[in-house]
């Protein structure tokens, strides 16, 4: 830093102003004008790079004056033929141009920089002189750096002077830096110049001989590690601070930050096996740094891409709703980002032997072989399901040592992970993947396979959670509906249901159909409101209430005025209203029926001809008012006519806008073949048909269908 | 026609070193900054003397103007003053008008 900042700077213009006075005084005036460039260019050097100003000579020779100036530093500057729009490094061309000699010595605390000027000018080339060694007492070591790209040093050695120049002028402008800043700054400027200066001088050599490349070669201390590394950590910091500030034409591009990380490590370790007295450790050439440099980028865009698949993944194990489909999701996205030859889910199950819900890449008969693993096999699944152990074979030498049995097992396989699939703490299964090759798995690979595991292992739970539901939805659903359907002489009946939401919701949609005396059936179609236990409850409560209530109540409207006021009366806390289509079926010579409805949609009658009709009759929703109303039909099934009863789950099933509606309904029937069965398949393949997909509502339907006397 | 010159011309007079070096590059940003394809005209009729951290100022500003799409020019440089821009080789860099 510039000591006494402008105070400091005005030194400049003193010394210029002296200097010039005494060269007029003693007669040289024609030299005025060099004079006061030259002191003006020793003196700002003195300042701004030679730690501050120690003395100022103006010496008279026979014909012309010397300039001694005194500064702080030991480090010797040099002239470079840097390129012509340079921003700095002009001070000592204009010295080595003007003066008739000059140099630099050695002195106490720092060094003198003079030179001497006459009249004897002419246009000379820049003259480097020899420089005075300032560590000609202490054994150097000589570091060989290798080829470096000349236009690399030239620009590099730029943008750190660039760098200093810039932030001293901002300091000493009057913007005071942080004081970490300024020690930063000092740093950089006054320390390892050694090493600097000398890779400049031999930059500008190869500049000045148009050598593309420059061959680097240090004499340095052993001290000089020390404020290697000093330079180096102040440099980076210095670096981060024109970035975080927007500095942005300040901060080392990175191939001038790469190559200073890598000459200050050479020097470094060079130096310190020296201090040791031990022989220098192998170079490591700057192109093998920069080669590096490319894989390790590489490898950056290598682990994004993980990243990336592992989002994929993710998302595509978030619908994964079995083993099979984790499997899928989770494998092939593995192996691609592996660069694996095959992988295999493996599972817990209650038996000894493990379940292999996917594979991909094994041969048949490794498939085979998975799917036969013992729990307790000495093979890597099993252990790794065993012990929660991840296990990392890298080599063929690994494989064989660790997992004998391997050999036969998979015998193509070099190298196997093997990753145990652990949620809170319960083994679930383990996932394995296969390698053609040696492998060596590094932290970020691990990582990955580590990653993929746990998503695995939490899809898993997921997938189980899910199949325990649907089970337990599909046995209470079961529970609801009759286990089968009575036989009735004279009469062909099927029944049809289909759950929604691939029956992991229980459905409010019911039907049965029970004997209610001799010759004497009732028959219920009904949905009650909701899904999930509390329509569960409700459907259960109906269903058996009417069971009870036609044991003694004969009309059909009573029985459901009488089932209203029980769902009135019930106190179920939640909405518990349901409509109901329900019918008395007489068989006496002949099929006669007595219906009545709730809020239901209608039935229909298919006359044997095909003639097709809705039986209209009306009545109130259950469970909602205290004076209900219900109408009551009766007529007389023909042989060879069918009733059909369904829920809405039919009627307003629909594709985008479009419903099934009545005339879907109206549509079917008219052609719906004979038999109870294959008109109620017929109905429920042309609803579905319809959706084109998951139906969005339960669907019941029933058909009943005389036969003539002697069927059925 | 006179006041678009003023606009564009900085006046420089006396001793240039580097005690008015941040100050002269802090004057230079702020016309590239406001007149970004313009040319700057820098007067150093009264320039009595100019040192090399000055040229590196004045090289930088060059830089960061024709970065925008300006340039900077001089005028009015007298021979004492011309020969530090010949000398280091700034006068192939810098458009100078005699």
């Amino acid at each position: 830093m510039i000591e006494g900042g402008r105070a400091a700077l005005e030194l400049v213009r003193q010394s210029r102003v002296a200097a010039a006075d005494c060269a007029r005084a003693l007669g040289f005036e024609r030299l005025v004008d060099d004079v006061e460039l030259l002191t003006t260019e020793l003196v700002t050097n003195a300042v701004l790079h030679g730690g501050g100003l120690e003395r100022f000579h103006l010496r008279v020779l026979e014909r012309g004056v010397r300039i001694e100036v005194a500064d702080r530093s030991p480090s010797t500057p040099v002239v470079v033929h840097m390129s012509e729009d340079a921003g700095t490094g002009r001070g000592l061309v204009l010295v080595s141009h003007l003066a008739e000699r000059w140099g630099i010595e050695r002195a106490a605390d720092g060094k003198v920089v003079w030179a001497e000027i006459t009249g004897n000018i002419g246009d000379r080339p820049p003259i480097v002189f020899d420089i005075e060694d300032p560590w000609a007492e202490e054994q150097l070591v000589h570091i060989e750096l290798g080829e470096v790209p000349t236009d690399l040093l030239v620009g590099a050695k730029a943008q750190v002077d660039t760098l200093i120049r810039e932030l001293t002028l901002i300091s000493v402008g009057g913007a005071p830096l942080p004081p970490h800043l300024s020690e930063l700054i000092d740093t950089v400027a006054h320390r390892f110049t050694e090493g600097r200066q000398a890779l400049k001088a031999q930059a500008s050599r190869a500049v000045h001989d148009a050598a593309p490349v420059t061959k680097l070669a240090l004499d340095l201390p052993t001290s000089a590690a020390e404020e290697a590394g000093e330079y180096l950590v102040a440099m980076e910091e210095l670096d981060s601070y024109c970035r975080a500030k927007r500095l942005t034409t300040l901060a080392s591009p990175p191939r001038h930050a790469l190559f200073r990380r890598w000459y200050i490590h050479e020097t470094i370790a060079q130096l310190r096996a020296a201090a040791e007295g031990k022989p220098p450790p192998p170079l490591e050439p700057f192109e093998t740094r920069l080669l590096g440099e490319v894989e390790r980028i590489a490898d950056v865009q290598v682990v994004a891409d993980r990243t990336a698949r592992l989002y994929t993944v993710a998302r595509a194990l978030a619908a994964a709703g079995t083993p099979e489909a984790v499997a899928d999701a989770v494998l092939h996205e593995g192996v691609a980002a592996l660069g694996a030859s095959a992988a295999g889910l493996l599972l817990a199950s209650h038996a000894d032997r493990l379940v292999l819900p996917g594979a991909v890449g094994y041969d048949e008969e490794v498939v085979n072989r998975l799917r036969t693993e013992s729990r307790n096999a000495e093979l890597p699944a099993a252990v790794a399901l065993r012990t929660g152990e991840a296990i990392w074979l890298e080599s063929r030498h690994d494989r064989d040592g660790r997992f004998p049995q391997l050999i036969g097992f998979e015998p193509r396989t070099v190298a196997l992970c093997a990753v145990p699939l652990i949620v809170q703490g319960r083994r679930l299964g383990a996932l394995r993947f296969s390698f053609d090759e040696t492998r060596l798995f590094d932290d970020s690979e691990r990582d990955f396979v580590l990653a993929l595991a746990d998503q695995t292992a939490q899809a898993l739970a997921r997938a189980q959670l899910q199949a325990e539901r649907i089970e337990v939805s599909q046995r209470l659903q079961r529970s609801l509906l009759p286990p089968e359907l009575p036989v009735i002489p004279g009469l062909d009946v099927a029944a049809r249901y289909h759950p929604f939401g691939e029956g992991v919701e229980v459905g409010g949609d019911f039907y049965d159909l029970w004997p209610v005396g001799p010759n004497r059936w009732a028959l219920a179609v009904g949905d009650a409101t909701g899904t999930g236990p509390e329509a569960a409850a409700l459907t259960a409560l109906v269903r058996h209430s009417l069971r009870a209530l036609t044991l003694t109540e004969q009309r059909p409207e009573r029985v459901l005025a009488s089932l209203n006021s029980l769902l009135l009366a019930s106190g179920l806390e939640y909405e518990r209203f349901c409509t109901a289509v329900l019918g008395f079926v007489s068989i006496n010579g002949g099929v006669t029926i007595e219906l009545s409805n709730a809020g239901h949609p209608y039935a229909w009658l298919r006359h044997p001809d095909g003639r097709v009709e809705e039986i209209e009759v009306d009545g109130s929703l259950l469970g909602v008012i205290d004076e209900p109303e219900f109408a009551a039909r009766s007529f007389t099934l023909e042989p060879g006519a069918q009733l059909v009863l369904f829920t809405d789950g039919v009627v307003e099933a629909r594709h985008d806008d479009l419903f099934f509606g009545t005339s879907g309904v109206s549509r079917v029937l008219q052609s719906a073949p004979a038999g109870a069965e294959a008109a109620a398949a017929m109905l429920e393949q042309a609803v579905l048909d319809h959706i084109g997909g998951a139906p969005t509502d339960d669907m019941a339907i029933v058909v009943l269908e005389t036969v003539e006397e002697g069927r059925g | 026609m006179a006041g678009m010159t003023d606009l564009s011309t900085l006046v420089l007079a006396g001793e240039l070193d580097v005690a008015v070096a941040q100050d002269l590059r802090e004057r230079l940003d702020q016309r590239i900054a406001s007149a970004p394809a313009a040319t700057i005209v820098v007067d150093l009729e009264d320039v009595t003397f100019l040192d090399s951290v000055i040229l590196g100022v004045l090289v930088g500003a060059v830089h960061r103007a024709r970065d925008v799409g300006g340039d900077l020019e001089l005028v009015g440089v007298r021979p004492s003053v011309r020969r530090v821009f010949s000398i280091t080789g700034v006068d192939g860099v810098i458009t100078i008008h005699d």
